[in-house]
């Protein structure tokens, strides 16, 4: 900083400013009863539904039942996991015994033991039971895996994509609602004159973004630790396996792209009222494509096209990444256009909620807020004739530094 | 450390606003601002802050102008006023504090003692909005002063003020001002601006009309007032050549002088008490300051 210190100290840093705007968005957050109470009801859902879900999974489950084992090892550590054993001469005997349409063929698995490490054969499935008798838990071979679970996969690329419809409208509407506090309290007055107005635009996109990624995380924590609990599991683990990676850094990726535009639907109300109004938008850009990438049930091109575009990008790459319909570097090229998207997204909406901010009559429209903003940075004060004479002009803090 | 405003122009759709304000507010000094709803004074403090931008004219800060960065070091209370409801009293003092660049337990300081001073230390960790309007804006001033500015500027900080609370409010601007911190401040409470000013500026229809000590506007006036009570009916005194008598009743007449520091104002108010005298009982004869209520009618008038 090359600005002067004050009395009290230094002059306050641009990331010092935005830091303390995230925080503050947060600490409010955390502390909001009714927030903390809706979280509560949906993190109650979901253990209720687990529970549910095991409980199920335990009336199904019988002992661990009979398994085949190929050699006096695999034989003894399969005895020690307390299932019965049927002893097979090799491999091909083994896989014989699983295949055979005997009614009163009990074999579940075949046992192995391969460098010290026990793998399980099966045909289309092992059942948990088995799996879980091990101490070590062992490699599981299938003969005949079953085809992706496309029923599964549907229901869980749909349910990211209500997860994500959700969290962004619930962030997306604070973002949206802090701003629009800041300006009917006037408070914003003050904050213009003390930090610069990117500075307090970039906090509120950072701290409902931590908010947000937050509270996915804590869900999907529980949601993975619950069905590793119930027989389940193991199948949603593997459907899911590397993808989720990918899932996060969309949800991340998409979310930041709109932060900004619900800061701007904030600052272009007057009143909270005005927010249903300035936000339909918004609402419109995450339904239309939600419900799109949701009707289009199998990999096609409509879903291909969406997969590309910013915006539906969140919706469709993920269920294309979940079902295998992606080359490696598409979702690369995918995220490689979102990352420009957001660049471009923030510097217009900076600039637009920079000349909305300080429109105080009632609702602002984009073009005069548009305008507005661009006389902030590098405008000399008091040499410009005001030509449309609308009390928007804002000497945007955006200059500093 | 001085503020200066030189003519400044401002319109909003081509009515003009403000035309050529120029003034200054120097260190140490509390400049009261005066004028009519809707004579500009919101506007100016406005362009002060650069939330405005001026049409024309300069804002210079100790010579230079005023940018962000010398902007940062203004403590600014805006005419409509409000802090984050759900927030904690003290919290958003020492936020604002935080923002001005100041460390967490030196705002968490500050807060606690500006608070006290403000006399809303049993409330510091209350919600805004659970207290009442009065204490919602003693906050209001803790947060403008936090960052110790070296320039006060304050739209209506008494609005809406108990007299307890004005005299605390008053105490710290001060306080402030002892330090050499100028403070402007807008009022339309005329008695409190005659209490606590140095300067006054009145500003009518966007144009500045006085400005000055209050004495210097009292002096512009050119004559002052006078009192005479009597033992009896004073109605005599209309009779007396070249006095003007702005009012008689009954015993007590309101009579205008010259200067009292003009000689001919001495000679005249000499013969007046002498005749008053000699005609019987004189119980009271002083000067009516005028109050800065009538300086300003006249003013703007």
């Amino acid at each position: 900083m090359t600005t002067p210190t004050n009395e009290t100290g230094t002059t306050q840093t641009w990331v010092g400013a935005t830091t303390l705007v995230a925080r503050r968005e947060v600490h409010t957050k955390v502390r909001d009863k009714a927030y903390l109470a809706g979280f509560g009801v949906m993190l109650a859902i979901l253990v209720a539904s687990l529970v549910v879900n095991a409980i199920l999974a335990a009336r199904d489950d019988g002992s661990g039942g009979t398994v085949a084992a190929v050699g006096q090892r695999a034989a003894s550590m399969a005895t020690q996991a307390g299932l019965s054993v049927q002893r097979v001469p090799d491999h091909a005997a083994g896989v014989a015994l699983l295949r055979s349409d005997d009614d009163s063929n009990q074999v579940k698995a075949l046992v192995e033991v391969a460098h010290g490490r026990v793998q399980l054969t099966g045909t289309s499935d092992v059942d948990d039971s088995v799996q879980k008798a091990f101490t070590a838990t062992p490699r599981v071979h299938l003969l005949d895996p079953p085809p992706a679970n496309e029923g599964a996969l549907l229901a869980l690329g749909i349910g990211f994509g209500v997860v994500f419809f959700m969290v962004s409208v619930t962030f997306g509407m604070s973002i949206a609602q802090s701003v629009v506090e800041e300006k009917e309290t006037r408070i914003v007055e003050i904050l213009v004159a003390s930090i610069p107005v990117r500075a307090l635009l970039a906090g509120k996109v950072i701290g409902n973004t931590v908010l947000a990624i937050g509270q996915v995380v804590v869900l999907a924590a529980l949601a993975f630790i619950g069905t590793h609990l119930v027989a389940s599991g193991g199948v949603i683990a593997s459907l899911l396996g590397g993808s989720i990676v990918w899932l996060l850094v969309f949800f991340l990726l998409g979310f930041v792209l709109m932060a900004s535009m619900w800061a701007v639907a904030g600052a272009l109300a007057g009143r909270s009222e005005d927010l249903s109004s300035t936000t339909l938008p918004m609402q419109l850009v995450l339904m239309i494509p939600f419900f799109a990438s949701v009707y289009s049930q199998k990999p096609n091109t409509l879903m291909t096209v969406l997969s590309y575009i910013p915006f539906s990008s969140p919706f469709a790459m993920p269920r294309r990444i979940l079902v295998g319909d992606t080359a490696w570097w598409e979702p690369l090229a995918s995220i490689a256009l979102m990352l420009l998207a957001i660049a471009l997204v923030l510097s217009v909406c900076a600039r637009i909620y920079s000349g909305a901010l300080l429109q105080t009559t009632g609702k602002s429209n984009l073009a005069r807020a548009w305008s507005a903003g661009g006389d902030g940075p590098g405008r000399r004060p008091g040499r410009r004739r005001n030509t449309t004479g609308e009390p928007v002009e804002l000497q945007a803090a955006g200059s500093r530094r | 450390m001085v503020l200066q405003l030189d003519g400044i122009c401002r319109s909003f759709g081509g009515r003009p606003v403000l035309d050529h304000i120029s003034f200054q507010v120097r260190p140490g000094r509390i400049v009261g601002f005066v004028g009519a709803n809707g004579a500009g004074k919101t506007t100016t403090m406005r362009i002060i802050m650069r939330i405005l931008s001026a049409d024309d004219g300069a804002v210079t800060w100790n010579g230079s102008p005023v940018d962000d960065a010398t902007r940062t070091r203004f403590g600014y209370m805006p005419e409509e006023r409000g802090l984050y409801p759900k927030m904690p009293v003290v919290e958003q003092v020492r936020y604002f504090g935080e923002l001005h660049g100041m460390s967490a337990a030196q705002a968490t300081a500050v807060a606690g003692q500006l608070l006290e001073s403000v006399g809303l230390a049993e409330r510091a960790h209350d919600k805004l909005k659970d207290l009442s309007l009065g204490n919602q804006q003693r906050a209001q001033v803790a947060a403008a002063l936090v960052h110790a500015p070296e320039l006060l500027v304050l739209d209506e900080p008494f609005s809406g003020l108990d007299p307890l609370a004005v005299d605390a409010v008053i105490d710290v601007l001060r306080g402030r001002a002892r330090q050499g911190v100028p403070v402007l401040f807008s009022s339309h409470q005329l008695d409190l601006v005659e209490r606590l000013c140095d300067d006054i500026v009145i500003l009518s229809g966007g144009r500045m009309v006085a400005d000055g000590t209050v004495e210097e506007l009292r002096a512009r006036a050119g004559s002052s007032r006078y009192r005479l009570v009597l033992g009896g009916d004073a109605g005599w005194v209309r009779a007396i050549p070249q006095l003007s008598v702005l009012d008689v009743d009954g015993d007590t007449a309101t009579l205008e002088l010259p200067d009292e520091n003009s000689p001919s104002g001495a000679s005249q108010r000499r013969a007046l008490l002498e005749q008053a005298m000699q005609r019987g009982d004189v119980r009271e004869f002083s000067v009516i300051r005028t109050p800065l209520s009538e300086i300003f009618r006249e003013a703007v008038a």
